[in-house]
């Protein structure tokens, strides 16, 4: 067989598939996107049948624009996103350096530390925002008591009273107030994903170049610079590559947020799908396309930035 | 030496404390999850409980003999083992041909295949749930399967091209000249070669199909309802329930968290994404 | 709505590729709620009487409606039996989704408290049998009021409410004034604010539906929401809803609290004593109406036995089997749906709520009225409530975290709800 052909033959499975599995969907949406679609509607009901009758135009575009929360859920949801990344890639590189080297037991910690990476999302988020971060029941609000309990007894006491007497009652966090739903979620994710930025980044640890090191320290270098100058760059693609499935991973954060807050001051835009998607699937499949188009704006600046090395 | 002697100072107390203390911090909510998972409802949010409690396995008694554990986890462990043999399947000779045959457009195939993942499915949910209505697979082992392998297939692709370009291309053409078929030099060379890399992927692969909770919830009723949807219906019951709450959460990550641990090497070993040279 | 011949083969076709399901076999999908699960152990009985297999799907509230909505959508097929309230039951009936459900002589149909019929039916016609109904009404502990020298009547007026919250409201030994909804969703945080705008005289909508959330009435109810549950509520009000308030309440947290009446099933505490909701001078009190009743999706090839099923499960006699049932007893049958339960001496001497439940439940009216013209009390029966509800419940919620002024957050939910009723059709 020849070369060229056979190598599109092992690649046509994959290939169509994948074609059909995201065609059918993104037609559907599209065609959703230009018609009047709602599930159910008692004024209108020829608008609860998809068809060509009841073509809009771009007026669901137009809606969805213009609704409520549209921008603040592009805007958020850059903001998770980033901040994770950033999150998980400094923790995980400071982790990975950490635990390079041999010590007792780190074969235990190893598993202790990649642990998180395995937990289901909908149960990282009600074991986050229920059992650890609650106000009152949670870890946080029990801790929280147990302080300012500790403090109130020690206001009496002889000597030093009158230095605790001047400590404020401390006032345990709300973490699914507006303004503060988005840290929950991005503390969560950031838990569930730095593990997987260590592991990555351990990896490509193992294979650093240990004579080089050795060179190095015999010129003195001490270990700030052996990290910066011999660590860091040879960490670049790794980070790289760990930047860029997490974006796609975390553009379509759902559950988290849907646990944490209801959407209260922490959205994205697969949640304002989900909340128009509840009757009107015109507004619905047109925010999908904004979606789309967002994805396709992330996926070409990541390409810019690791498509060289990835073909190298 | 004198900096050898200073950083290993450092080196045998307080990196492995530290270590130790980061390795700890990660794991504890997973352990405060199963400890409460032994309290009863009305014991989780007592902080005279907080460690002192008489542990009871009722909640697990009652997932089992209430829920129907099993059948989830079992529905689990087929949607998720055989959606990672399909996925490997289609991927492999795929990542095959583009390692050692690329082409100017395989770079760009790649990244498409990528950008399929970041489709929002809360937009589909509905033509999904019609489409395969009317194919009669709702609800089906076969379409969770092809859900989740679909899902996953351009992670799993993009981590064997990775692999599999490592690989030295004379190794394979010396292969072609002993009068291998394609499908001799995959399985007699590539897969043996590759087995590592291979074996990290299926283990990824495996993770996220256990772990998905957007399709495996929507297109399922109780035939192929896995894990996530056991989840979903005991996240916010009626009630107090931090305790029977935990106990699910404990059951449904407990068997992919022990595979991980026996696993940990081969991630560690694996999770390149050819990021290493 | 798509094509329905084809629907049905192929709906008919999925099942049984799907292998499982017989003309014996029904799928049920339910809320995770306490009588719900009791009855998946009491229909057990069902099922050795009938021969009818009973397939439970448990699923969150939110993901229930998700997907109940995406099979009835679609044409149904997926399940036999689901679990709707108040809110879905009346326009779901209308455009057809669920079947009309019509039971035999012995069923007593005239024995559902005329509430709870009138707010699943259509036009007349029932579409959802109630499995158990609630209103609303105040729970307090009485050993804190009285230790604090106040007290609290039925349909005492809010400014009273307050006084008393904020007489028992001691935070450094962990005891707030005040626990009420404050979790964004149209059937969380809204469904308590509702009662409390409808209370202060004002309604959602108009006569000629357009939202009315600008109103001097939204205003003065919202301020005072805010007021009392930020000055004398737990931290993370806006988190808690009916689950997370009956923890706090159990564990003694909550001086006071205004829920669902199930919830005095639930609790553990001592010195709990009830009273019907306040209101402040209007005709309507500040209670809410609600059921989890039974349907049947359009689509259900198993249409029959479904509603033999159904009439069984909301029938006399199922009470009866909860409260003779060897693990349950008279405390655990469900209520709010018949008149008759009231009036077993049994569950009288069990449920020491049981007056005042039949009280709040009765004094709700679902219908339109002068003040508001569409069916529902903390909801409006319509197809886009559960979106405006859902937007207008996150600006309370961002109301409630101090994030906006009560003016910003009722402007913007003004402006989202005026949007989405324009979108819909209502008017140019």
């Amino acid at each position: 067989m020849s070369d060229r052909k056979l190598p599109r033959l092992l690649q046509t499975p994959a290939v169509l598939l994948l074609l059909v599995w995201m065609l059918i969907p993104l037609g559907m949406t599209l065609y959703f996107s230009f018609i009047r679609y709602v599930l159910n509607s008692l004024r209108r009901p020829e608008w609860t049948t998809p068809s060509f009758s009841n073509w809009r135009g771009f007026g669901n575009y137009e809606f969805v624009l213009n609704s409520k929360d549209f921008l603040f859920a592009i805007q958020n949801s850059l903001f998770i996103v980033c901040s994770i990344l950033f999150l998980t890639v400094i923790l995980g590189v400071l982790i990975a350096v950490l635990i390079n080297k041999t010590f007792p037991g780190q074969g235990i910690v190893r598993v202790l530390l990649i642990s998180p990476f395995f937990v289901m999302p909908a149960v990282n988020a009600v074991l986050w925002i229920n059992m650890i971060l609650d106000p009152v029941l949670g870890l946080q609000g029990i801790a929280v008591g147990g302080i300012n309990e500790l403090i109130d007894g020690l206001k009496d006491a002889p000597l030093v009273g009158w230095f605790f007497g001047m400590w404020p009652e401390l006032q345990p966090i709300s973490f699914r107030a507006t303004q503060t739903s988005a840290y929950a979620v991005i503390i969560m994710v950031t838990w569930q994903w730095t593990p997987f930025a260590v592991l990555i980044f351990m990896t490509s640890l193992q294979s650093e170049d240990q004579q080089q090191k050795e060179a190095a320290v015999l010129d003195g270098a001490n270990t700030w610079s052996q990290f910066r100058f011999l660590t860091l760059p040879h960490l670049a693609r790794p980070i790289a590559i760990v930047v860029m499935i997490q974006a796609i991973f975390h553009l379509s954060l759902y559950a988290e947020i849907e646990i944490v807050s209801r959407g209260n001051g922490n959205k994205n835009l697969p949640y304002l799908i989900g909340e128009f998607a509840n009757n009107n699937i015109g507004a619905a499949s047109a925010t999908g396309i904004f979606a789309v188009i967002l994805a396709n704006i992330v996926a070409i600046f990541l390409l810019r930035m690791i498509g060289k090395t990835l073909m190298e | 030496m004198a900096i050898v002697a200073k950083t290993s100072r450092f080196g045998k107390y307080g990196r492995p404390t530290l270590a130790w203390v980061v390795g700890l911090l990660f794991f504890f909510p997973i352990f405060w999850m199963v400890l409460t998972s032994f309290k009863t409802d009305a014991d989780a949010v007592k902080p005279e409980h907080l460690i002192f409690f008489k542990p009871t396995f009722d909640n697990y008694i009652n997932m089992t003999e209430n829920y129907d554990y099993w059948r989830f986890a079992k529905n689990s462990v087929i949607t998720a083992v055989m959606a990672t043999v399909f996925t490997l399947f289609v991927g492999i000779p795929c990542a095959y041909a583009m390692a050692f045959n690329p082409s100017r457009a395989t770079k760009d195939v790649l990244m498409w295949m990528l950008s399929t993942k970041m489709l929002p499915a809360a937009a589909v949910l509905y033509p999904m749930t019609f489409i395969t209505k009317t194919a009669g697979l709702f609800d089906t082992h076969f379409l969770i399967i092809l859900v989740l392998s679909l899902i996953n297939m351009p992670i799993v692709i993009w981590m064997l091209f990775t692999y599999f370009k490592e690989i030295p291309k004379d190794i394979i053409e010396a292969g072609q000249m002993d009068g291998a078929n394609t499908w001799g030099e995959i399985k007699e060379i590539l897969i043996p070669l590759a087995w590592g890399g291979i074996a990290s992927t299926a283990l990824l692969c495996f993770i996220f199909c256990w772990n998905e909770a957007y399709w495996t919830v929507r297109l399922t009723t109780t035939d192929a309802a896995t894990l996530s949807k056991l989840i979903e219906g005991n996240r916010a019951p009626e009630g107090l329930f931090f305790g029977r709450l935990s106990a699910v959460s404990a059951a449904a990550v407990g068997p992919i968290v022990v595979l991980g641990w026996f696993c940990q090497k081969q991630l560690v070993q694996g999770l390149t994404f050819g990021a290493v040279k | 709505m798509f094509k329905k011949n084809a629907l049905r083969a192929a709906t008919a076709l999925s099942l049984v590729t799907a292998g499982s399901v017989s003309a014996e076999t029904l799928t049920i999908a339910i809320v995770n709620n306490g009588h719900m699960i009791n009855m998946q152990t009491v229909a057990e009985a069902y099922t050795k009487e009938t021969g009818v297999e009973l397939n439970w799907v448990s699923l969150e509230e939110g993901v229930l409606r998700e997907q109940v909505t995406s099979d009835t959508a679609t044409g149904g097929g997926q399940y036999d039996i689901i679990n709707i309230g108040m809110q879905e039951a009346p326009i779901w009936g209308a455009a057809g989704w669920i079947e009309p459900l019509n039971f035999s002589a012995d069923y007593d149909v005239d024995d559902i408290l005329p509430a709870m019929r009138n707010g699943l039916s259509h036009e007349g016609q029932l579409y959802a049998a109630p499995f158990y109904g609630e209103s609303s009404m105040v729970m307090y502990r009485k050993d804190l009021m009285d230790a604090a020298g106040v007290s609290i009547t039925d349909n005492d007026s809010w400014d009273n409410v307050k006084a008393a919250a904020a007489a028992i409201h001691d935070p450094a030994n962990g005891v707030y004034g005040a626990c009420l909804r404050g979790k964004p969703g149209w059937g969380d945080n809204m469904a308590f604010i509702t009662t409390v705008v409808n209370s202060f005289g004002g309604a959602w909508f108009d006569a000629d539906m357009r939202p009315v959330l600008d109103s001097a009435e939204w205003n003065a109810a919202i301020n005072f929401y805010v007021d009392l549950l930020g000055n004398y509520g737990p931290p993370g009000s806006e988190g808690n809803s009916f689950n997370e308030i009956l923890a706090l309440y159990n564990e003694g947290k909550c001086g006071m609290w205004i829920d669902a009446t199930i919830a005095a099933s639930f609790l553990e505490v001592d010195g709990v004593a009830y009273a019907q909701s306040p209101n402040a001078g209007n005709p309507v009190g500040a209670n809410w109406l609600w059921a989890w009743a039974m349907a049947i999706p359009a689509g259900s090839p198993n249409a029959d036995a479904a509603a033999d099923f159904i009439e069984w499960a909301t029938s006399k006699e199922y009470v009866k089997a909860v409260g003779n049932h060897a693990e349950y007893g008279w405390g655990s049958v469900p209520t709010g749906q018949r008149a008759s339960t009231y009036a077993i001496p049994e569950f009288q001497a069990a449920a020491g709520f049981a007056a005042a439940e039949l009280a709040a439940i009765e004094s709700a009216a679902p219908g339109a009225t002068d003040l508001k013209p569409y069916v529902g009390v903390q909801f409006a029966a319509i197809p886009e409530f559960p979106e405006v509800g859902s937007a207008v419940a996150q600006e309370m919620a961002a109301a409630l975290s101090g994030a906006k002024s009560v003016e910003d957050a009722l402007a913007a939910s003004q402006k989202a709800a005026d949007s989405i009723m324009k979108e819909a059709g209502y008017y140019d």
